[in-house]
């Protein structure tokens, strides 16, 4: 858990990830899309990814476990909210908040 | 007339005899009456009807003939209606030679002369007539009971298809629906089905309430409130869809429950919101410019985030594609694992239609919060019509002929107003619910 969240607060935009999952891939196609350069942390090749998949489980209440997305340090949420955020117009707000976005 | 139609049905076949036996002479007016009595359709019915005639010739008698005269006549015929029921079961000759002397008593009766002679010469011919009337309405009268038989044998076999058909539908043995090529549907695919027919029936009446609603004038409260019902009834499609998506994801995906020309459009197992929203635009004008700005950027991030899940569906595909090609030509352990793997994959294409109807959801909440009361509700009926069109190509297609005779010049109306199609389109198609 510590390790997520140092990991978390040491760039603007961070997502953890497993290379295997197609909602990673949608989440990372999004960011990428926006023009941000986020921090991508593919657990399924990380040694310590299982323990960093049981705390993400843990912070967001439910499975599955990935993808988590930090904007400033801060928990977004997984796929659903980053979507509705976006959707709403609030998540380039935040990104540019957090530095993610120079436009 | 009315004491026609009191009669048995077999004198209705003699509609104006009471006038001709006026006219032509006596021995024919004799013979051309018997003849018809025994050509009725059912000796065995007058039996029947027996007693009827009596009460029957009394009616004629009191004031429906215009002159003495054919009051005489029509009595005589019921008494002999009476006599040809009675002796109908007889034989030929005996009816013959009964029938001839009641014609004689009628013809004394009618002129005051004899014309029993010509009565005996006439005998042999009309005895062979009667009989071969007798015979010929007698094969009517069997076809017609065959026909009726069958009539009934087939009534009762379509009810009883039916009615398979309603139980084999509930327990979800569904084929041929649409997706015929897909093999059988499973029972939640079959079940979604049979609630999506219903949904859009509802959503028509949905339809209806908005266009009353809005030409009616009603004011904003109580037009919001229609349109929020609008909204709360695609929320309960989202809701079906969510059922299904977890038994059936597929079903979903090869839109095997939409109309054929919807299913061109087809993305990720429903609308497309970008392409809802660019529709929208174009047929709402006028909007401020701030609602156009709001309009512009939900279509931005609606495309980025269809982009987003359609590139996850791709890496999706790869990867199956992956897990179902290996292992071909390792040995068995191996090759048997790839169908857990590929089984795995298609697990995860659940939560990818998940996403794309949120993505959907969310962009008609969108929409009826960035317009006014008045605006979204000329938006869902836009929505509702756009839908209603498709399906309607969809029937069109579907029932075109097989030659083609639609013409170059005949051209679909794409008028802003919600006239469907150009006139000669209908001539072609003149039962589709227009």
């Amino acid at each position: 858990m510590d390790r997520v969240m140092r990991l978390a607060s040491q760039k603007a935009v961070v997502i953890f990830s497993l290379s295997s999952c197609c909602m990673c891939h949608t989440i990372k196609r999004l960011f990428c899309e926006l023009g941000v350069n986020p921090a991508v942390y593919e657990l399924d090749e990380d040694p310590r990814g299982r323990e960093m998949e049981k705390a993400l489980v843990k912070l967001l209440g439910r499975n599955p476990s990935v993808p988590v997305v930090f904007i400033g340090g801060k928990l977004v949420g997984s796929t659903d909210r980053v979507m509705a955020l976006h959707l709403g117009g609030k998540l380039t707000p935040l990104l540019r908040e957090a530095g993610a976005l120079w436009l | 007339a009315a004491f026609l139609t009191a009669r048995p049905p077999t004198l209705q076949i003699f509609p104006s005899w009471p006038m001709r036996f006026q006219q032509s002479p006596r021995v024919r007016q004799g013979s051309l009456w018997s003849a018809r009595r025994s050509a009725s359709s059912s000796a065995q019915n007058t039996a029947s009807h027996a007693e009827s005639d009596n009460p029957a010739s009394r009616m004629a008698s009191s004031d429906l003939c215009p002159d003495r005269k054919q009051q005489q006549e029509m009595m005589m015929v019921s008494v002999h209606g009476f006599y040809c029921s009675k002796f109908a079961s007889s034989t030929v000759s005996t009816v013959g030679f009964h029938f001839s002397g009641l014609c004689c008593m009628f013809q004394r009766k009618m002129t005051g002369s004899t014309a029993r002679k010509d009565g005996k010469v006439l005998d042999p011919k009309r005895i062979r007539r009667l009989a071969q009337n007798r015979e010929a309405a007698r094969k009517s009268r069997l076809r017609k009971k065959a026909y009726v038989q069958q009539l009934e044998t087939s009534r009762i076999r379509l009810q009883q298809l039916e009615q398979d058909l309603h139980s084999a539908r509930l327990q979800g043995v569904f084929l041929g629906v649409a997706g015929c090529a897909n093999g059988p549907t499973s029972s939640s695919a079959a079940m979604f089905d049979m609630e999506y027919a219903r949904w859009l029936d509802e959503n028509c009446n949905h339809m209806s309430g908005l266009q009353g609603a809005i030409q009616a004038h009603l004011p904003d409260g109580d037009l919001g409130v229609v349109v929020d019902q609008c909204v709360a009834h695609y929320d309960e499609l989202f809701r079906l869809k969510a059922i299904v998506v977890k038994s059936d994801v597929l079903h979903l995906l090869n839109g095997a429950w939409r109309t054929p020309a919807e299913r061109c459009f087809l993305w990720m197992g429903g609308f497309r919101p970008s392409e809802l929203l660019k529709m929208v635009v174009a047929q709402l004008d006028p909007l401020t410019e701030q609602q156009f700005m709001g309009i512009c950027n939900l279509q931005q991030s609606s495309q980025q985030a269809e982009e987003a899940l359609s590139q996850g569906l791709e890496q999706l595909h790869q990867s199956l594609a992956d897990a179902i090609a290996g292992g071909f030509l390792s040995n068995d352990a191996a090759v048997g694992s790839y169908i857990v793997i590929a089984l795995g994959k298609l697990d995860n294409l659940e939560g990818l239609v998940r996403q794309a109807d949120k993505l959907r959801q969310q962009t008609l909440h969108q929409l009826r919060s960035l317009f006014t009361t008045i605006q979204a509700a000329k938006c869902f009926l836009t929505i509702g019509e756009y839908y209603a069109r498709l399906r309607t190509l969809s029937s069109l297609w579907a029932s075109r002929p097989r030659e083609s005779l639609i013409r170059n010049d005949v051209v679909v109306s794409t008028s802003t107003d919600l006239q469907i199609v150009h006139q000669p389109l209908q001539n072609h198609f003149p039962y589709l619910p227009l």
